[in-house]
């Protein structure tokens, strides 16, 4: 038994046999956030290439599988990525039981980790992306409504996928060339230049990000952010992993400057973009083009040596988004439109939520005492130091613009002039989950020192 | 088989593919140019692969065109031009430089990537050709199609510079997938505007 049959073969089959149980969806969901959930569990608790014992019998997972000439490795240290992506399926998959089960969620959301997990565990990094592409070809199910409306959104995903895999694959023959021939500097360039481009457009970077706030607004709200959560980390991670390509590559102006202009970007015009929003989900959506600006020059600094602060970007993104697909469900729930005008006045109605959302947007904004503060102002001081004032003039544009949006939500959310009925309208395993999760995003704020370690320990087997 | 002395015919047909594509109006005409696409596609792999391993590219492809026919675009997701015959001029001209920018580029590009330019000149061509339909129209259709003959084209040039029975079969899923994903969402809108499939 090894590692990939465990947690890549065996899910894939399971979501084949999940198939069959189109007809019954609700016992398909239950069924795969089990699945998902134990996997999830198991990948936590059970080591690589340890000895077990039952009875008189050792056994070991073995942490390579060979299939058609290719190997694929899970050891420990890939055992973090593994746990994050089922997690987030198992999570997502829980919120579907109650609040959206469409016939295709539990089988995709079991083959999708398990296709971004063989991304990361092939050898001859070369074919990640194919692995990538086909994860982003079953996550279209997901974001496909019935209701025969055109999906730009998600047609930009796929065709942006798609023409960065001969990007990609290029950009990988060209690095394995360089290993052949280490002083071939024209290689290198072009490696380079294909890695850049190509993760511009895997990762959606400007000028190609707006298929985040599309399938945002466009497909149901737990299966939109389960694919605005996982698939942008797990391009995240594979950019951090081609920085094992070498020192000449992690070393690289062009690369550096590539991050970090990018970054700028990502972060000004989001903010710019939000400002204007007022459709919620767009709204949020835009929220994460500013975190993955962020998250671009945390990425700077890892090639550096420095990876803490891009776990810590990642860590608290999945925090927040869980809450906020939390928040989004219960007022879709109870007919809440998710719009500036839908939510006027109903903080009376629902206030716990509203608690849970603003908590949200204000931790995207990097409000001091909220979880996403102390990894924002440490990137902020790390540009400060190394490109001067410059940067913190786009990441200023950024925050307020997204600050003065959030500032026009609450507005509309407070307004007492509205002839909303004040009808207290939450259950309390909703209140229960999103104080959880509120208090979650304080304390992840208010004790920066100990959640960072917490971060670190998480994913220090996944940088050794 | 001698695919040296095909290759000729092959360059032809992806550059008639290529030019098909952008300008036919013809549901059956459409298809069958992306049919020529990857039955050109095998014979420029062919040259470079072994025969068995590059015919996964015809018989995926022909697989996708079979998945893709078996809808027809209703209504709602046409894949006609809604442009008048001087739009099929224009994109005739567009095909002609593209074509001639590839031509140009060619032998640099050959220099650069190491690779012959009898494969590289068919394969550029079919990634432009894909990258103009892409860019010309906001057509559902075309631009899978187009996003098809992007891979399509790249596949042959990348053949020169890897070989690998996990890229074949991976491509070749990718393959299947988009034309899958099209056929679904034809069909999702022609069943809304209760259209039946032809």
């Amino acid at each position: 038994m090894s590692a990939p049959v465990l947690w890549i073969i065996a899910p894939l089959l399971i979501a084949l046999l999940f198939l069959l149980l189109g007809r019954m969806p609700r016992v398909s969901m239950v069924l795969g956030a089990l699945f998902s959930s134990l996997i999830a569990i198991s990948v936590l608790l059970m080591r690589v290439q340890f000895d077990y014992m039952i009875g008189s019998t050792i056994f070991q997972i073995e942490s390579t599988f060979t299939v058609l000439g290719r190997v694929f490795i899970l050891d420990n240290g890939a055992r973090t990525f593994v746990f994050l992506f089922y997690a987030i399926s198992a999570v997502y998959l829980w919120f579907g039981v109650f609040y959206d089960d469409e016939p295709t969620y539990a089988p995709m959301s079991l083959a999708i980790p398990a296709l971004l997990s063989a991304a990361m565990a092939v050898q001859i990094r070369l074919f990640s992306v194919l692995f990538v592409m086909l994860s982003v070809l079953l996550c279209l199910p997901l974001m496909v409504k019935t209701d025969g409306e055109s999906e730009h959104g998600e047609q930009f995903l796929l065709i942006f996928t798609a023409l960065s895999i001969p990007l990609l694959l290029l950009a990988g023959w060209s690095a394995d060339m360089v290993t052949v021939n280490p002083l071939d500097t024209a290689m290198m360039e072009r490696a380079i230049l294909f890695t850049t481009v190509g993760f511009t457009l895997l990762l959606g970077l400007f000028p190609f990000m707006l298929w985040m706030p599309l399938v945002g607004q466009q497909t149901r709200p737990t299966r939109a952010l389960y694919v605005l959560l996982l698939l942008p980390i797990a391009f995240s991670l594979l950019l951090f992993n081609t920085s094992t390509r070498g020192v000449w590559f992690r070393e690289a102006v062009v690369l550096q400057d590539w991050l970090t202009i990018q970054g700028y970007c990502m972060i000004a015009l989001g903010g710019l973009w939000a400002v204007f929003e007022d459709d919620l989900r767009r709204f949020f959506a835009f929220g994460l083009v500013i975190d993955s600006g962020f998250a671009l020059i945390a990425m700077r600094q890892a090639y550096l040596g420095e990876p803490t602060l891009l776990f810590q970007v990642l860590t608290i993104r999945v925090v927040i988004f869980i809450l906020f697909t939390l928040a989004v469900n219960v007022l879709d729930a109870h007919s809440i439109p998710l719009t500036i005008k839908g939510l006027r006045g109903r903080l009376s109605q629902v206030p716990v939520t509203m608690l849970a959302l603003f908590g949200v947007l204000f931790s995207f904004n990097g409000i001091p005492l909220l979880a996403a503060f102390s990894s924002r102002i440490h990137i902020v001081d790390v540009m400060m130091t190394s490109e001067g004032a410059g940067g913190w003039v786009w990441i200023l544009v950024g925050l307020v613009g997204y600050f003065l949006g959030t500032l026009r939500f609450l507005g509309s959310v407070v307004d007492i002039r509205s002839e909303q009925k004040r009808v207290f309208n939450e259950n309390w395993p909703e209140i229960l989950f999103l104080s959880t999760g509120v208090l979650l995003l304080v304390l992840l704020g208010l004790f920066p020192a100990f959640t960072g370690d917490l971060i670190q320990t998480l994913w220090a087997g996944f940088v050794s | 088989m001698d695919f040296n002395l095909l290759e000729p015919y092959a360059v032809v047909a992806a550059l008639a593919s290529a030019l098909l594509l952008l300008l036919t109006q013809n549901w059956r005409l459409f298809l069958f140019a992306m049919a020529l696409q990857y039955l050109a596609a095998f014979f420029l792999v062919g040259l470079v692969w072994a025969p068995g391993l590059a015919a996964v590219k015809v018989v995926v492809g022909w697989m996708a065109v079979a998945v893709i026919g078996a809808v027809k675009p209703g209504q709602g997701i046409d894949f006609r031009y809604r442009s008048s015959k001087m739009g099929v001029l224009f994109r005739f001209i567009a095909v002609v430089i593209a074509g001639l920018t590839v031509f140009t580029i060619t032998p640099l590009t050959s220099e650069w990537m190491g690779i012959q330019q009898r494969t590289l000149f068919p394969g550029l061509m079919l990634v432009t050709s894909g990258l103009l339909q892409l860019g010309l129209t906001g057509q559902l259709v075309r631009r899978f199609v187009g996003v098809l003959s992007v891979l399509v084209g790249f596949e042959i040039i990348f053949a020169s510079l890897s070989s690998s029975v996990l890229l074949a079969g991976l491509m070749g899923m990718i393959h299947l997938g988009i034309a899958l994903a099209l056929s679904y969402w034809i069909t999702v809108d022609n069943e809304v505007r209760g259209e039946t499939p032809a």
